[in-house]
């Protein structure tokens, strides 16, 4: 156990340096350092760039920035003068988090039951109705859905507020919109792992011996269908996060996500890089979590071997 | 005669009283094959089973008519995508601008046009290429295995744990300068048009969404590689690639199809999602994520402009999810 989680945690740093690299890189390709403009002489712009250590050839910059990254120095904005990532971050993302950990509680309330309930009555109408909307609804981008509920319940119906989030109303259309694809996506894979389940032997067994439908359900049935949903809710989480970009946007979140958004559109790339890093890592860490949340719920998996 | 009453009969009647003529042989040139119920073809099987399922049927029907709308529909009109109607501005749909036209005076019909091709572009063209990645590097790992395949696998995995939307994010963002100056050079055409920002969305789509194919062909053809078949071929003197291409991959064609066109979808969607936040298509270019985009700061006034393109983003990826998910009942190994 303990050596697969440094086995994993491992692989996550390597992953994470990945993504450094790429950006690092990435970022080196676009033609034009951040302060070429008209504005400054080129000795003020020589000035700002050996401040910022761009001067240096490109593998020292690296090296620098790798050095800065292991300290847990994501790098300085160069749009809002005088602001470190780390402090941006420090600011947006409690936030962003609120929103996202609330649409992914609330789309594991809606999807795992609704979920439960199609595959118990399996075939009935309830069922067919709840399979239609999951495949409405996980059809349907994320961000069309926000701007469909910001038209219709702030715009048209003014029942709620259509920005920022003063009160709890807020909340209440970006974790709709957040969480409607992934509670979709939950109800179905529910769905099918019970009724995987619910076929195996061991639940027929249960059934001949004369145990009541609901106690094979809940007490044995879904223990067992667990694994595939805990596999999709790591993804989920991270899907959660990436689409607050949009969400957030919509309806004006002072978040990370719209913060980015803006950044991109305003080319503030030590912002733009040390935000996929730390989400990056995020993502990873959430992952990790999941894998050793299945140890706990399925003892039968022996996560050390492959 | 007689023979002829008895190739008339039909086969599948059991119970029938058996006479001793019933067992002579068959004279030549009767033919009694068609007598025969022959076992239904594995393709004519998932055929039925795709039609059987209505609303696949019905999304597929949808699909080839946006797909048209797309593809043929700017054909059949006058005004380009960026031509500018001046004093018909923000009119809502009419006899002239069946969908209306924008702020600009651009008629909002050909503009959608031009969103659906893209989007069903990018769809087609990613898949492509994550047809010819994924199935190359798959069947590299599987059938070398060994130190190959743990490594080819442990590049995927790292891949594969990179937050996909974000990754293609940052490259849309720095490829484009370097794209734009290739572009440069080029005479106008779709491509152009459609800009760099375009180019770079495709580029980091085929970059990164060819593993879960990848994944899915290595462990097919590692599983296949071994049977009778692939054996005899290779007995016989046939190369490694030629058996993975004559009797590997056709083998797990079924499992290659629906992951395919899953990916069209979530490539579809990845575009509208970057084209909403200004990643896309470039400017006089329309792209669904950019009309509804654009769309939402006048949506009160001028609802139309932002619910047709969000009807037909969602009639695409709706429909691409309907026949994803009947084609993978109809393709199903275990049915065989």
């Amino acid at each position: 156990m303990i050596k697969y989680i440094a086995k994993r945690v491992g692989f996550g740093v390597l992953t994470i340096f990945v993504v450094a690299t790429l950006t690092f890189f990435l970022m080196n390709m676009v033609p034009g350092g951040p302060f070429t403009s008209d504005k400054l002489s080129e000795q003020a712009q020589a000035l700002i760039m050996a401040k910022y250590g761009l001067d240096q050839p490109v593998p020292v910059q690296y090296v620098n920035y790798l050095g800065r990254l292991i300290h847990g120095d994501l790098g300085t904005s160069i749009v809002n003068v005088g602001y470190s990532v780390n402090d941006i971050i420090a600011d947006k993302f409690p936030v962003s988090f609120s929103v996202g950990i609330i649409a992914i509680i609330l789309s594991c309330l809606i999807g795992i039951p609704l979920g439960i309930l199609a595959a118990y009555r399996r075939g009935s109408a309830m069922d067919r109705v709840i399979t239609s909307l999951s495949s409405l609804f996980s059809s349907l981008p994320g961000f069309v859905l926000a701007v469909i509920l910001l038209y219709v319940f702030g715009m048209v119906l003014h029942a709620l507020p259509t920005s920022g989030l003063t009160s709890w109303q807020g909340y209440v259309l970006p974790v709709l919109a957040l969480s409607a694809g992934p509670s979709a996506i939950l109800s179905r894979i529910t769905r099918a792992s019970l009724l995987d389940v619910l076929s195996q032997d061991f639940t027929r067994f249960l059934k001949a011996k004369g145990m009541r439908t609901k106690v094979i359900l809940f007490k044995h049935a879904l223990r067992n269908a667990a694994i595939p949903i805990v596999t999709t809710l790591g993804p989920l989480a991270a899907g959660i996060l990436v689409g607050n970009l949009v969400v957030e946007t919509v309806f004006s979140i002072p978040g990370l996500g719209s913060y980015l958004v803006k950044c991109i559109s305003q080319r503030d790339y030590p912002v733009i890089m040390g935000t996929t890093i730390f989400y990056t890592a995020f993502i990873i860490v959430i992952l990790l979590l999941v894998d050793i949340v299945y140890c706990v719920i399925d003892p039968r998996i022996k996560l050390d071997e492959e | 005669m007689q023979s002829d009453t008895k190739a008339v009969r039909p086969a599948s009647v059991a119970g029938i009283e058996l006479l001793p003529d019933d067992f002579d042989p068959v004279p030549l040139g009767v033919n009694v094959g068609s007598e025969i119920p022959v076992e239904e073809s594995i393709a004519r099987r998932r055929i039925r089973v795709f039609c059987s399922n209505k609303v696949a049927v019905f999304a597929l029907i949808l699909l080839v008519v946006v797909a048209i709308f797309g593809f043929l529909g700017p054909l059949t009109q006058s005004a380009s995508y960026d031509q500018v109607f001046r004093g018909e501005e923000k009119l809502a749909p009419c006899a002239t601008h069946l969908f209306g036209t924008d702020e600009m005076g651009r008629d909002m019909l050909v503009r959608c046009m031009y969103g659906v091709r893209i989007s069903l572009s990018v769809g087609l063209i990613t898949a492509a290429a994550v047809l010819v990645i994924g199935c190359a590097y798959g069947s590299l790992a599987g059938y070398c295995g060994g130190r190959v395949d743990l490594v080819l696998m442990r590049i995927v995995e790292i891949v594969d744990s990179l937050p996909a939307q974000l990754v293609v994010l940052l490259m849309a963002i720095t490829l484009k300068s370097p794209i734009d100056t290739l572009f440069e050079g080029l005479p106008d055409s779709f491509i152009t048009q459609a800009g760099s920002g375009m180019f770079c969305i495709l580029i980091a789509f085929s970059l990164l969404y060819w593993t879960g194919l990848a994944r899915i062909v290595r462990s097919s053809v590692l599983q296949l590689k071994n049977e009778g078949y692939a054996m005899s071929a290779r007995s016989m003197g046939a190369k490694g690639p030629s058996v993975v291409w004559h009797h590997l991959l056709p083998n797990s064609l079924s499992l290659i199809v629906v992951e395919v066109t899953q990916l069209v979808k979530d490539a579809i969607f990845s575009e509208a999602f970057l084209s909403f936040i200004g990643m896309g298509v470039s400017v006089p270019m329309a792209s669904l994520g950019t009309l509804i985009n654009n769309a939402r700061t006048n949506m009160l006034l001028y609802p139309y402009e932002m619910i047709e393109p969000t009807i037909l983003i969602f009639v695409i990826t709706w429909s691409l999810y309907v026949i994803a998910d009947a084609l993978e009942d109809a393709f199903d190994p275990r049915m065989l």
